[in-house]
């Protein structure tokens, strides 16, 4: 119990350093808000006014504390754009977003564990090689760049599934999910080939483990071998590194939601940038950042769950 | 312990094995890894298979199982179980075989024990892929659990192996290869990595299994006491080949082959009259990849004659004795005695020389913190007084976590102490600036258990003893490589080794480079943990006489830190037995093997390899949490409260390390006295 709570306070601290660092990259970054709002003929007053209006003129320290107070009361503040709260805003958009992040999650860990297996243990070399050249080519193709040639060849050459936009998951889920295939697929194809070439290293090295003689010594066969013996050893690893890879993928997601011109948060802080919207950007910076540590911090509960020996440690 | 040969009923041997030859496929080609070995085990019988690293004895072992690593492969040959030919069965008719006609167990049980599963789990898993049902196999794995001797075993079987001790894992291997009452069982090096006690009770484990369920059991081990205490037969392994073979009594009293009876003598044991020098065996074990011709030990043979470099001896029936077999072109006919040489006590204390090590009332204790404002305090040594003078040696014996090793570092300064006070040739560690721990790291040094660790493998060996020379300005440029060259020789290296790299060394020599490097900045004392356990058997003698033979010439200090009682009753002075953080027992070395007067002493020395294995010695498993206040040995002492309960002063009092003999102490209400 203890480790969790001490892992649970690990997590606030880093929450509350990456909250100031966000704070003040936006703020100390070149540019006025003020300026934008006011619009392009403002007088000097009139932008004096803006940001006294917007509290921007107060001292730094204070202005992050009011913000960070909001915020812990659930008040991500008003959009200086758009005027509205910008926990709507995210609410409006975090739908889609999700989406495409669980799908290309679920494709990433199909898509690796079985990739992985092949490549460790695969008995059939052809089927080995042609794995291996294919997750190779995976791993040197950004996201950006497989989404256009995924476009390419599904929607403009093929033309099976729609090269973007997209449908309501409630009211018509088999047209979302076809809206799905293509940008989930961009984003977890690249992911999926670091995943899975790391789950076939750490395998090929459990496969020279000591407790794999000892099964054989029993007379297990290959396949309990490798499906019960090495593959639970690396599942560790492999997890750890989902939980990293999950950061990635939302970092990828925010790009190739361009791509497909979904309507996720994605263009939501791309626009909040360039207007130097701070309270849209600040918001889901942050949310994003809190995701992938929390997907870290599920990672490794799940592992204590699973690795006794952690579990031990994570007892005392 | 010698019990006679019972065959299957039919008269065959469980195991036979004919012309066993296999091959090593090396970067520099194949090379011959066994060669031609002919040997059986019979039912109820356990062949102990003694040799050297590159003496093929587990490969032998993996060749039976048909688990042979990919680079080694069976040339020519029959490994014939119940009259079936292994060799000719296909890898899933071996499938069958394994786990139930054929069991092996292993030297280090945690690596071969899975992390993530439970005990029960893999042992259950060995019942279920022999088509038990899940039922069958559940009631099963309990039963073979009590069967190896895990107390609780109902409570047990759901612990992951991480939670189980050494012993208890290696029962757990145990129980996992007899799960099918296997007709073979092999055993590789088994009890290596465990405690005396504990190896005792896994031996004792053993021979009762043959006992009860008439397996037959090939045990292979570096360890002649080990031999000694459980073997119906020993087959000695050099270089791939059977050098001889014979019934464990008539092996040692009166071996034919040269190398098994060097290796009797070089071996130290504790009932022998002590020799002032270990008859060492020139050279080391040959490389597999490039074994001399004609009889493979000719190189190391004081008996070779002219025929023996050039033609290899056959394995021949000795003629008085149908069980005896020897490979050796001038194996005398009538067997040499291992006579006990002439030349009784050797060594006692030196206590005019100058003391150069002062421990007084030293604790280290542990703090782990768990909340910042909640500390645990593991006391690791916890109040340890003793010296240690110029050329003389100190051991410290006793079980793993005992604090030996910690007590070590505390010495070298590698660990502060608590509380209390420790000298090294008048300075402290504690305290010392900068300046004083330099002068003081050149006072003691370390020789570890494994030199290849410690040395550098991308430094030449030249450079890695030159190192501390240049840290500490002891040579000028110009007299370096005249220095290197005079410790190489001081270690019995020759010069030219000063270019070569770690790599290309045996164990052996790169033990000696490790105490060229420690001797290098001429320390007063030299801590050794465990500085002969890694090496082979033939090569311990010869580091052994090397460090005797140091302190002789340059009056260096020791203290030894080892598992091995005959090693340190033929190398120290003065005897520190250690148990639970304290010193149980100090002496002599010859008053404490004499008289052993602590009980746990008694029980270490009862328990050491070649004591016999028929003697319980009444030593109770250890509880798991250590008792507090009083004696801290009384949960498992033989004689203490937990075997007489009207003892119950051992668990009020905690017993003072008193004087039972000159200058011999023991901390125990009952100690015996050398007088008694
Ligand atoms: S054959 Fe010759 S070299 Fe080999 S052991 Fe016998 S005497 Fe020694
Ligand atoms: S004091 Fe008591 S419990 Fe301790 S060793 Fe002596 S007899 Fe055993």
């Amino acid at each position: 119990m203890a480790y969790y709570l001490r892992r649970l306070l690990g997590v606030l601290a880093t929450l509350l350093v990456v909250s100031l660092l966000v704070f003040s990259l936006l703020q100390l970054a070149p540019g006025d808000p003020a300026t934008v709002v006011a619009g392009p003929d403002a007088t000097p007053e009139q932008i004096a006014a803006v940001r006294a209006n917007l509290g921007l003129d107060a001292p730094f320290l204070s202005r992050y504390g009011g913000w960070l107070g909001d915020a812990l009361r659930g008040d991500l503040g008003t959009s200086y754009t758009l005027g509205q709260p910008v926990t709507d805003l995210i609410g409006q958009r975090l739908g889609s977003t999700l989406q495409l992040v669980i799908a290309a999650m679920l494709l990433m860990g199909v898509l690796s564990a079985a990739a992985g297996v092949v490549l460790a243990t695969g008995r059939n070399g052809a089927v080995r090689a042609a794995v291996d050249y294919l997750t190779t080519l995976a791993l040197s193709v950004p996201p950006f760049v497989s989404s256009i040639i995924l476009i390419f060849a599904f929607a403009v050459i093929w033309q099976v599934l729609p090269s973007g936009g997209e449908a309501s998951i409630t009211a018509d889920p088999g047209g979302a999910l076809r809206f799905l295939v293509l940008p989930a697929l961009a984003l977890a194809l690249p992911n999926a080939a670091v995943l899975a070439r790391l789950l076939a290293t750490d395998m090929r090295r459990s496969l020279q483990e000591e407790y794999v003689l000892t099964a054989r010594a029993k007379g297990a066969s290959r396949r309990r071998i490798v499906w019960r013996h090495a593959l639970p050893a690396s599942l560790n690893l492999y997890i750890v590194q989902l939980g990293i890879n999950f950061g990635n993928l939302i970092g990828g997601a925010l790009v190739v939601e361009a791509i497909f011109a979904r309507a996720g948060i994605g263009g939501l802080l791309v626009d909040a940038v360039t207007t130097r919207d701070y309270p849209t950007a600040q918001a889901v910076l942050l949310l994003t950042v809190a995701a992938a540590i929390l997907a870290q911090m599920v990672s490794e509960m799940v592992i204590a769950r699973v690795d006794p020996r952690v579990k031990a440690r994570a007892a005392r | 312990m010698i019990t006679t040969v019972h065959n299957t009923p039919d008269g065959e041997p469980v195991l036979r094995v004919r012309g066993l030859t296999a091959v090593l496929d090396l970067p520099t080609g194949p090379a011959t890894a066994l060669h031609e070995l002919d040997f059986d085990i019979g039912a109820g019988e356990i062949l102990g298979v003694v040799g050297e690293s590159g003496s093929g004895k587990s490969l032998t072992s993996l060749a039976v199982m048909r688990m042979l690593p990919d680079a080694a492969r069976v040339t020519a040959g029959q490994i014939l179980l119940h009259g079936e030919d292994l060799l000719t069965k296909s890898e899933k008719d071996m499938r069958r075989l394994r786990g139930r006609h054929l069991g092996i167990v292993f030297q280090d049980p945690l690596a071969y024990l899975h992390p993530l599963k439970r005990v029960g789990a893999q042992l259950r898993e060995s019942l279920t892929v022999h088509a038990a049902t899940r039922a069958q196999a559940a009631t099963r794995a309990l039963e073979l659990l009590k069967l190896v001797g895990i107390p609780d075993a109902e409570q047990r079987i759901d612990d992951y192996p991480h939670q189980f001790s050494g012993g208890m894992r290696q029962r757990v291997m145990i129980a996992m290869a007899v799960a099918h009452n296997p007709s073979l069982l092999i055993a590789d090096e088994p009890t290596t990595a465990l405690d005396v006690t504990i190896q005792a009770e896994i031996l004792r484990v053993l021979v009762r299994l043959r006992d009860e369920l008439g397996t037959a059991v090939m045990l292979i081990t570096h360890d002649i006491g080990v031999v000694e205490d459980t073997c119906d037969r020993v087959l000695v392994m050099y270089a791939g080949r059977i050098a001889e073979q014979a019934g464990t009594g008539t092996l040692l009293k009166s071996p034919r082959h040269p190398y098994t009876r060097e290796l009797l003598r070089s071996v130290p044991h504790l009932n022998t009259p002590l020799l002032d020098r270990l008859p060492a065996i020139p050279g080391q074990p040959p490389d597999p990849r490039n074994r001399p011709a004609g009889c493979p030990f000719h190189d190391r043979c004081p008996d070779v004659r002219d025929r023996c470099t050039r033609e290899m001896p056959p394995l021949e029936r000795v003629d008085a004795d149908p069980g005896h077999s020897v490979a050796c072109w001038v194996a005398p006919d009538t067997p040499v005695q291992i006579a006990a040489p002439a030349g009784g006590e050797r060594r006692t204390g030196r206590p005019e020389t100058e003391v150069i090590l002062s421990v007084e009332d030293v604790r280290v204790w542990y703090t782990s913190r768990r909340w910042p404002w909640s500390t645990e305090v593991v006391p690791a040594v916890d109040g340890v007084t003793f010296q240690a003078r110029q050329g003389t040696a100190v051991g410290l014996v006793g079980e793993s976590g005992c604090g030996k090793s910690t007590l070590a570092k505390a010495i070298l300064g590698l660990q502060p102490v608590t509380s209390g006070r420790l000298t090294v040739a008048g300075r402290e560690w504690s305290g010392a600036d900068s300046h004083q721990r330099a002068a003081l790291r050149r006072t003691v040094q370390m020789v570890f258990q494994d030199p290849y660790a410690s040395l550098n493998p991308r430094m030449t060996v030249g450079d890695s003893i030159a190192e501390p020379l240049r840290n500490y300005h002891l040579a000028g440029r110009s007299q370096l490589a005249g220095a290197v060259r005079e410790l190489l020789d001081q270690v019995g290296l020759p010069a030219r080794y000063a270019d070569s790299y770690p790599y290309q060394l045996s164990g052996g020599q790169r033990q000696r480079v490790g105490i060229a490097r420690a001797l290098a900045v001429s320390p007063k004392l030299i801590v050794a943990d465990e500085p002969v356990s890694a090496l082979d058997v033939s090569v311990q003698a010869q580091v052994i006489n090397l460090f005797d033979d140091l302190r002789d010439r340059t009056g260096v200090g020791y203290v030894f830190i080892t598992h091995d009682l005959a090693v340190a009753r033929h190398m120290c002075d003065d005897i520190l037995v250690m148990y639970a953080g304290r010193i149980v027992e100090s002496g002599p070395a010859s008053a404490i093997f004499a008289n052993p007067s602590h009980p746990y002493t008694r029980t270490l020395l009862a328990s050491a390899p070649g004591s016999g294995l028929t003697k319980d010695t009444g030593l109770k498993p250890a509880s798991g949490t250590r008792p507090t206040g009083g004696c801290r040995f009384r949960d498992r002492c033989p004689v203490g409260p937990a075997a007489n309960p009207q003892r119950t002063v051992c668990a009020e009092r905690d017993p003072a390390l008193d004087a039972v003999g000159p200058r011999h102490h023991a901390a125990c209400h009952f100690a015996e006295r050398d007088d008694r």
